[in-house]
């Protein structure tokens, strides 16, 4: 199976801290790969890398081969790749413009003209269940559930290979989060896309995730097969969360 | 994107219409605005017409504001130092805005050693007393309008800035800038596009705010000599020459200064209003 | 075996208007509360779980108001409906423990400042030299090690975890008769959860309070509540001991909020490809109200 990321030694320094220390790992391609950590653990940092927001202070990343920095080329490059999907749907969506507006935009960035862009968002807008109505209104004039799907949607518009989704359930009640997963799970089996959640919620990661790393304290202090990670921790920071939650 | 404006716009004028001083201010700024740039066209006298035999008359039907020290029609002088304040004082706050807010953006989405030395810049000018420069700016660039302008939109240019570079900081770590950014859009188009508007709110207000305070520090500096050059009639000047021939005739001093004093209260009254009106007052979950 | 009843609330209902129109978010809501137990409020965003926490203290916002209600707490009887009758409760009678630690704590003031305010409200007459014993007690009780430290603290020095367990010292202080806590632990790590939840434990032992336990987690709520509410649409449909709930629901909505819940333990091999979450549909919901 190909490596669609590779990070290879991936440092952050921030000051005198580390917040990311000598992390390395691989996705595979259309696998679903959970990074779990708690506040402070430095996964946050370590996603923003990934996404070429956050330059490395030591190490190196490469998404599908291409080597990842924070130059507007590179994320240009990348864009058709990787996408994020952000914990708050509502602030992900620029508030003056209209959702319409965004989507004609994200389209113009992905090669589309301005009528290919609007039929491509009709179309997800279909496959993820969103009234067509809401194009026209504003971030803040949807609910937070739409305002998810609706994000998902304009990621989508750059037809990624590569989802990253930080904190998919956070914040939401146990339903809300079972639809949430399941939009992810359908999108992985319906289109092979690769799925990375950064998540500090263990059950979502063991149901859905082929593959875990644990961040503690900005090193990879766990990393494996979800199976053997959860059933025979290693490490004892991994033991210590799992009896948290059982 | 227009309609949202238009749409805000008019919701905005109908606040400002509901609170009392809105409905004052907005009447005397419709009077002021009537009389300075309509006044000059209808008006019987030329504002600098000498006439020395009617020289410091008190109002009449002919003079209705009475005559300056000269014979001039005082009325025809006022409607003209009002347009002059107006225009000065809207050039000078819109140049300040555009300069303060350009710099005070772009350094802070920039970050780094930029927003370093913009925060430098306007520690800077801030530091300089308003007056003191203006008598510096003054005596080396001479007493031009244009100087005044440039003179006073330095000044307020920190002000500006610094609201929008506060407003760039926060708002460059909010998750949609990040998600344009992984969209593949260059940092210019994220600035214009997704940070100026939701920026120009606060500077729009503060800049509502800051036109009467212009207003005054003009008229402040024509009344000691260093603002508009004669003959061009300034309130300010048109206070220093009824202040000088006080005791032959009190007109030409209230007249200007009346003049001033409504035309500092209407733009006074409508800042406050527009702040108000866009203070988001109820509390939401 | 029943303990008496600490606090009931009669016939709550809540509106909140905004330029839409009105919407009711709790309808004739009654419960008793009894003194020295954990009580547990169930439901998904929306059923009005927060709204009952914030109008017990009387600190709903603006545009939400209290059409009628009515709290009967100690003897006394307060009308929920005049925000300011809900004053006196505030002064160390219920307090609240809020879901987001990051905004509990004013950040310009140190620990100390928050206990000695907590103090000087309710223990007005107390002694000034007795205060910092008393601050370091309370401290101490939620697991701080070095109280003395503490207090020369900020909040921002200290992380979410710590944050809610200061709250929870300024309710031993303000010894309060009954604490609601509202989602105190959904924004913390699953390890400092259960710290956290521990001391929620040991306070109620420690002041003998009762504590109003909101989530949307059944699974959080029925390990720790003596008794389960069920909240849907701004109305209690299902109550009863934890144990009864879990094991024999009598509502539908019950057993589909149950069944959202997934057991670590339970988990033997999954394929985690096609494994689909359970969710309750929005008609679902509809219908068993």
């Amino acid at each position: 199976m190909v490596a669609a990321i590779k990070v290879r030694g991936a440092t952050v320094t921030f000051g005198t801290h580390n917040a990311v220390e000598d992390v390395s790992l691989d996705v595979l391609e259309g696998s679903c790969f959970a990074l779990i950590g708690g506040s402070g653990s430095g996964k946050t940092t370590l996603m923003r890398s990934v996404l070429g927001l956050q330059l490395l202070t030591g190490g190196s990343i490469h998404v599908a081969g291409i080597p990842v920095d924070n130059s507007t080329d590179g994320l240009r490059r990348r864009a058709r790749l990787i996408q994020p999907v952000f914990q708050d749907p509502v602030s992900s969506l620029s508030p003056r413009m209209r959702i319409a507006s965004l989507f004609r935009e994200a389209g113009q960035l992905a090669g589309l003209s301005r009528s290919e862009s609007l039929d491509r968002m009709r179309t997800l807008f279909d496959s993820m269940a969103v009234p067509q109505a809401l194009a026209d209104r504003y971030g803040h004039q949807i609910s937070g559930g739409q305002a998810r799907r609706i994000v998902i949607c304009r990621a989508l518009m750059m037809t990624p290979r590569i989802l990253v989704a930080d904190e998919p359930t956070a914040g939401l009640d146990l339903s809300a989060q079972g639809e949430m997963m399941n939009l992810l799970q359908q999108l992985r089996q319906e289109q092979r896309i690769t799925i990375i959640i950064v998540t500090h919620n263990l059950t979502v990661a063991r149901l859905v995730s082929d593959r875990t790393g644990v961040l503690h304290k900005g090193r990879l202090v766990e990393l494996g097969e979800t199976q053997n990670v959860f059933s025979s921790p290693k490490n004892d920071y991994t033991r210590r969360l799992i009896n948290a939650v059982s | 994107m227009t309609e949202i404006h238009a749409r805000k716009r008019g919701r905005l004028l109908r606040r400002i219409m509901h609170m009392p001083t809105g409905r004052i201010g907005l009447a005397l700024t419709a009077a002021v605005l009537f009389v300075a740039l309509i006044g000059p066209w209808i008006l019987p006298y030329a504002p600098n017409a000498i006439d020395v035999p009617s020289r410091l008359l008190p109002p009449s039907l002919s003079h209705p504001l009475g005559t300056d020290q000269l014979g001039r029609d005082i009325l025809a002088r006022v409607a003209v130092g009002l347009r002059v304040a107006i225009i000065i004082s809207v050039v000078a706050v819109t140049l300040a805005l555009l300069v303060g807010a350009v710099i005070g953006t772009t350094a802070a989405m920039l970050g780094g050693i930029a927003d370093r030395l913009a925060a430098i810049l306007f520690d800077t000018i801030s530091a300089f007393p308003a007056v003191v420069l203006a008598l510096a700016i003054i005596a080396l660039y001479g007493a031009k309008t244009s100087n005044l302008i440039i003179l006073v939109a330095l000044v307020f240019v920190p002000h500006f800035g610094r609201i929008a570079r506060a407003q760039t900081l926060v708002l460059r770590n909010a998750p949609f800038i990040a998600a344009e950014r992984m969209l593949g859009l260059s940092l210019p188009i994220i600035i214009l596009r997704h940070v100026v508007p939701n920026t120009i709110g606060p500077l729009l207000i503060v800049a509502s705010m800051n036109i009467p305070v212009v207003i005054t520090i003009e008229a402040g500096l024509s009344f000691l000599g260093l603002g508009v050059p004669p003959p061009t009639p300034s309130l300010g000047t048109l206070l220093r020459d009824g202040y000088i021939y006080l005791e032959q005739s009190p007109w030409p001093a209230a007249m200007s200064a009346t003049a001033l004093a409504v035309l500092t209260l209407s733009s006074t009254l409508v800042g406050e209003a527009v702040r108000d009106a866009v203070d988001p007052r109820i509390k939401t979950r | 075996m029943s303990s008496p009843v600490l606090c009931a609330i009669k016939d709550l209902t809540v509106e909140y208007s905004d330029e839409y129109g009105t919407a009711r978010i709790l309808d004739n809501v009654s419960l008793s509360i009894p003194a020295g137990e954990i009580f547990g409020l169930v439901g998904q965003s929306g059923s009005g779980k927060s709204t009952l926490g914030l109008a017990m203290l009387g600190l709903l916002a603006d545009n939400t108001r209290v059409v009628s209600g009515c709290l009967e707490l100690d003897g006394r009887t307060f009308d929920m409906s005049n925000p300011k009758a809900m004053i006196p409760l505030r002064r160390g009678v219920i307090s609240m423990i809020f879901q987001d630690p990051l905004s509990a704590l004013n950040p310009v003031f140190t620990i100390g400042a928050h206990l000695k305010e907590v103090l000087g409200t309710v223990s007005v007459s107390m002694h000034p030299s007795l205060r910092q014993p008393r601050m370091c007690e309370a401290l101490d009780a939620v697991g701080f090690t070095d109280p003395v430290h503490t207090l020369r603290q900020y909040p921002h020095e200290l992380s979410g975890g710590m944050r809610q367990r200061v709250v929870i010292a300024m309710a031993i202080l303000a010894e309060a008769k009954l604490v609601v806590a509202d989602e105190p632990t959904t924004a913390l790590d699953p390890e400092v959860e259960q710290q956290v939840m521990a001391q929620l434990v040991r306070l109620k032992e420690t002041i003998g309070c009762s504590i109003v336990l909101i989530s949307h987690s059944f699974g959080l709520v029925s390990r720790l509540c003596d008794t389960v509410n069920v909240m849907l649409a701004g109305q209690i449909i299902e109550r009863g001991p934890a144990g009864t709930l879990l094991e024999s629901p009598s509502h539908a909505y019950t057993r589909d909020l149950l069944a959202c819940e997934v057991n670590m333990r339970t988990i033997r091999s999954v394929n985690t490809q096609s494994y689909r979450f359970p969710v309750i549909r929005k008609t679902q919901q509809l219908e068993n109200e």
